[in-house]
């Protein structure tokens, strides 16, 4: 026995809609240009948060950095991370400081301006990680975890290619990629 | 006004205010104005914060306008926007951070004082040049 050709229809519309509806929402996300803007302007207050911090830490004596490194000691929340702290981070503070204050400087200039941000959000990531480990146990708890995901909200996003340098570099090292693997790495961090 | 530079002055103002809300966000709040209201020597006067937002907006639009004459008649291309803004952000550190706040009126230049406005001024010319481009192409 057949069934009615209206209910025939009316069953591979359905079909139809519901695969529009699956492709639909599995396709991929374009963001407009102002949100392109807005991502590119949390980048550059993200690094400047960054920027920020050098000045308390600023070299030859590397400032209040020693009292933060000191309350890792009792703070961290991994067992043994206080105890190498004590034993090889801080008899070696001058390498530590040095350290710490070039890579926050990478940090700044990457995100700021815009510059292989997503380095820039790697570094950022990696520090904040550490400084959640180790302190976070010693402030409001989400302090560092917010830290931390700032700087993994900015990893899968091309933020640089507005208002940033990567705008013009990304064009540039795309045209590279057949012919040279350096071009290929540097093209990821655009 | 030449179209060219009226964009690039209007470019400038949107950077140095970007510039104004970060010198904004610091302990204070906005301590960190004190330092461009230094520049002239007004950091211990009343409303300093306030002078020191407004001579970023107008420094920015001033400046902006140079970039904008120095854009005159020529293709706007995004890696020549950049550079250019670079050396004009380069150009208002040596003019008001280095040679009016410095010279004239003897602000201490020591390592934070330098990696602090070299580096805003840097990105305020880059802001300057990444606007100008986008307001030229869209």
């Amino acid at each position: 026995m057949s069934r009615p050709s209206s209910t025939q229809n009316s069953g591979t519309s359905t079909a139809s809609m519901v695969a529009q509806v699956q492709e639909t929402s599995r396709a991929p996300i374009t963001l407009g240009e102002s949100s392109l803007l807005l991502i590119a302007l949390v980048r550059i207050f993200v690094g400047y948060l960054w920027f920020q911090q050098l000045f308390w830490k600023l070299p030859p004596t590397f400032g209040g950095l020693h009292t933060f490194v000191a309350r890792e000691v009792g703070g961290a929340f991994i067992p043994g991370y206080g105890t190498i702290v004590q034993n090889v981070l801080l008899p070696n503070f001058g390498l530590l400081g040095t350290f710490t204050f070039i890579m926050e400087l990478l940090i700044s200039v990457s995100l700021m301006f815009g510059l292989f941000s997503r380095v820039g959000a790697i570094l950022a990531t990696v520090m904040a990680l550490q400084l959640y480990v180790g302190l976070s146990n010693t402030e409001w708890y989400w302090t560092y975890g917010m830290l931390v995901l700032l700087g993994v909200a900015l990893l899968p996003l091309p933020t640089g290619r507005r208002l940033g340098i990567d705008q013009w570099l990304a064009p540039r090292l795309q045209t590279m990629t057949s012919h040279s693997r350096i071009a290929r790495l540097l093209s990821w961090f655009v | 006004m030449n179209v060219t530079i009226q964009r690039g002055a209007t470019s400038g103002v949107l950077a140095g205010l970007i510039l104004g809300l970060l010198f904004f966000v610091d302990y204070g709040p906005g301590d960190s104005l004190l330092k461009s209201a230094g520049w002239f020597g007004l950091s211990h006067s009343a409303g300093a914060k306030w002078f020191g937002f407004l001579i970023l907006i107008v420094l920015g639009g001033l400046f902006g306008g140079l970039f904008g004459v120095l854009q005159r008649n020529r293709p706007v291309e995004l890696g020549r926007s950049l550079l250019v803004g670079l050396a004009t952000g380069l150009t208002w550190w040596l003019i008001v951070t280095l040679l009016i706040g410095t010279g004239i009126n003897h602000i201490k230049l020591d390592l934070g004082g330098f990696l602090y406005s070299f580096i805003m001024l840097l990105l305020y010319g880059t802001l300057l040049g990444s606007f100008f481009f986008q307001r030229s192409t869209m």
